[in-house]
């Protein structure tokens, strides 16, 4: 849920709550009850699973193989190239710091230490330096080691540290899937191709019998677990109780501040055991990589940055975004004339104090809703929304005009030209002459906007590629009126609140459609065939998608 | 005879000043060594921004033949937004007993929030930067970033493109998505975070 309102959420295909399963693979799968995928089920954004399907528009990308919206999930990523380290510094806080000359100024022993400029910790405080300032996880590394060896034989019979320990365990566990086996593995070279037929086969022609066979055929072993340090178990002992007393002990002493979190503990199998800030060792930043994303469903590149030129430059070589392919929803409310300032570019301190105002329930309210068509023909969309919101708190929502066309988007050329024109364009047409001049002259007239009433059936504005209509919406209470009959346990408990449930979120289910001419219609190609050709030579494309529609929050009161 | 009144031509002082390359700069905004500051054009400094261009790298005298260039402390790219309350000082650093000031460099479409510190060495281009965050010396931020607010980038820090950072000290707690910056143009959606923000800088008077 966005933090600010108004926002708009799309929903992903992939998921169960927006395209319900194929019937014939429900079918196969009898125990898989589809719960909530009846044939035209409603999108329920307060629904818990609502929010993995519903992504912004800007984290969507669009296949146009599939001709489908992609989300996070449906992009398989793949990793183009590692690494891309920055080679400026390759760890962000930390830096190699520090020339120590001897003050006669004869000798000079330079070395190096960590430094954290924010906490101003430094390596100094575990007694690590360095000789070079360069290939700093080689001298680490080569440290930790010498201080882990030196430190087990002072103390007598130590468990294996965690690298050993490690090795170890997987020498162990390939011994095992070896071991317990296949059943496939000795029948693979032989031309029977189970034990049933080579048994057969024997009983057949004599030799051995099939008891005996069995018996001595190896059992295969059970895959069992590890069994001591040598197979790479590590038990934690009680038994060392001097060790854990005085860990306890500065537990104690020491505060909060000086334990480590899972974390830190688990940011380095060195780490894993430190229970305390100062046996932390240092950890190498992890390396970034660039990452392509493929559909899922068609091995189709969605977004492919280009790989040879260095990090610094973030090109791509294919990118399809969705926001370039699918009508997209906007709204906001009738009564601000103008858009509302985008919160994220406040510009002075004060906005920043400002919370948006809830909504009062039980009034209605009027809503522009404007669709913008990115592609290059008209589109015709049909909305539908339920009438009353799904979820605990239930708002009437009224689409005025559910459906309507949108012109196209126009080249770039044309838009800078006619950007001077669309004021005049989005005026409704006047009196002609002199009180059309006057409203082009000063903008829209003062008086018109507020004479215009939203009409059913009719678009409340249109201009060049994109269209607006009206939503009324009721907000339902967020408390119901209470009754005579005093409610019973369990219907008190339904009624609370859950978190989220005050947002009024209003989905929409967006159909487009629009013909292309065949020459132009390279996806069709690739699939090959199947489209439909009309009989003037276009063909008709559908999109269909859910939408979310975050309105605001709806207060107290009423 | 009394000489009759000129008549003022405007009625109040516009609270921008606007230069020929389209920059706007606005008459609160305390702007120190103005000639060692470059705005490449279309950007805005907000009112109660701070901007210091005094402190700059002290050039050693020139050699015969060598020409000592002006020396700019502090670089803004095209259509930047510099919110109201911001300090703008080029990093510093203490090397060899000498105070020593490093040139600041900052891209295009960069969006500084209200309040913030800025010292990095250099901020990329479309970079969308919260209010109230701190950005020490010599960090640099890298392409399509976004910073939240109140965010404290440590001294040094290097912040990989697309990434987005918060917290103190600032770790990277995600990724911009893939549509970063793509969406303005049209009605409505003028301008989005890491986008061009020319109609912002129009917008804004």
């Amino acid at each position: 849920m966005a933090a600010t309102f108004p926002y708009t959420h799309y929903a992903c295909p992939c998921s169960n709550l927006t395209t319900p399963a194929p019937t014939s693979i429900s079918a196969k799968r009898a125990s898989l009850i589809p719960v909530d995928a009846p044939e035209d089920s409603t999108f329920n954004p307060h629904d818990p699973r609502a929010n993995y399907s519903l992504s912004p528009l800007d984290r969507l990308l669009f296949c146009d193989e599939c001709e489908e919206i992609r989300c996070q999930r449906c992009y398989g990523e793949e990793i183009i190239h590692c690494p891309t380290c920055l080679f400026e510094v390759p760890s962000s806080g930390v830096r190699s710091d520090g020339n120590r000359r001897s003050s006669s100024g004869e000798e000079v022993e330079e070395t190096y230490i960590l430094q954290c400029h924010y906490c101003d910790w430094s390596s100094l405080d575990i007694g690590v330096h360095f000789s070079k300032p360069t290939k700093i996880t080689e001298q680490l590394a080569k440290q930790r080691k010498s201080r882990v060896s030196s430190r087990s034989p002072a103390a007598g019979a130590q468990p294996l540290s965690h690298d050993e320990t490690f090795a170890n365990l997987a020498t162990f566990y390939k011994e095992q899937l070896s071991e317990s086996g296949d059943p496939q593995n000795p029948y693979s070279n032989s031309p029977y191709s189970s034990p049933n037929n080579l048994a057969r086969i024997m009983s057949l022609y004599g030799g051995l019998s099939v008891n005996a066979l069995k018996k001595t055929r190896e059992k295969p072993q059970p895959m069992r677990e590890a069994r001591g340090a040598k197979e790479g178990m590590l038990m934690c002992s009680f038994e060392d109780k001097a060790a854990n007393d005085a860990l306890l002990q500065s537990m104690q002493t020491l505060d909060w501040a000086n334990t480590t979190t899972t974390g830190q503990r688990l940011s380095a199998p060195a780490n894993n055991d430190a229970r305390l800030v100062d046996a932390l060792w240092p950890v190498a930043t992890r390396l970034r990589t660039r990452k392509c994303r493929r559909c899922r469903f068609c091995p189709q590149y969605l977004s492919y940055p280009d790989p040879k030129l260095k990090v610094g430059n973030l090109r791509y070589k294919i990118r399809v975004l969705a926001l370039n392919h699918i009508p997209r929803l906007s709204i906001r409310s009738l009564q601000t004339s103008c858009p509302l300032p985008n919160p994220a570019f406040c510009l002075h301190a004060a906005d920043l104090q400002q919370r948006q105002p809830d909504i009062q329930p039980h009034i209605t309210r009027q809503y522009i809703l404007t669709i913008r068509n990115p592609i290059l023909e008209p589109i015709r969309i049909t909305l539908a929304t339920p009438t009353t919101t799904p979820g605990r708190v239930a708002s009437r929502v009224t689409i005025l005009c559910p459906s309507f066309t949108v012109g196209p988007a126009g080249d770039v050329w044309d838009e800078a030209l006619s950007s001077s024109t669309t004021s005049m364009a989005t005026i409704a047409p006047g009196n002609g002459g002199r009180q059309a001049a006057m409203e082009s002259l000063t903008g829209r007239g003062a008086d018109e906007s507020l004479d215009r009433q939203p009409e059913a059936g009719k678009v409340w504005e249109r201009t060049k590629n994109s269209t607006s209509v009206v939503l009324e919406i009721v907000p339902g209470a967020l408390k119901s009126l209470p009754g005579i009959v005093p409610k019973s346990e369990t219907e008190l408990e339904e009624e609370e609140l859950e978190e989220g449930d005050d947002v009024l979120e209003v989905p929409i289910y967006v159909r487009a459609e629009w013909e292309v001419s065949e020459e132009h219609d390279d996806a069709g190609d690739r699939k090959g065939g199947k489209r439909i050709v009309e009989a003037d030579g276009n063909v008709k494309k559908e999109l269909a998608f859910w939408c979310v529609l975050g309105v605001g929050r709806i207060g107290e009161g009423g | 005879m009394s000489r009759p009144q000129a008549v003022t031509r405007r009625s109040a002082k516009s609270e921008y000043i606007e230069t020929d390359t389209g920059n706007k700069i606005s008459r609160r905004a305390r702007i120190e060594g103005k000639q060692n500051i470059m705005l490449a054009g279309k950007s805005v400094v907000m009112a109660g921004a701070i901007l210091r261009g005094d402190l700059h790298r002290k050039i050693d005298r020139p050699a015969e033949g060598e020409k000592g260039g002006p020396i700019t402390a502090i670089n803004i790219g095209r259509a930047s937004v510099i919110s109201t309350d911001c300090t703008i000082r080029p990093p510093m650093r203490m090397s060899r007993g000498l105070m020593t000031f490093y040139p600041m460099r900052i891209g295009d479409n960069v969006f500084i929030g209200s309040g913030t510190h800025v010292s990095a060495l250099s901020i990329s281009s479309h970079v969308h930067i919260g209010a109230n965050c701190v950005l020490s010396a010599f960090c640099i931020i890298k392409e399509s970033c976004k910073i939240l607010p109140d965010t404290v980038v440590p001294p040094h820090m290097v912040i990989p493109p697309g990434s987005v950072v918060g917290g103190r000290p600032a770790r990277v707690v995600g990724e911009v998505g893939e549509g970063w910056g793509q969406g303005g143009g049209g009605e409505g959606e003028e301008y989005v975070e890491g986008g061009d923000l020319r109609a912002l800088v129009r917008s804004i008077k």
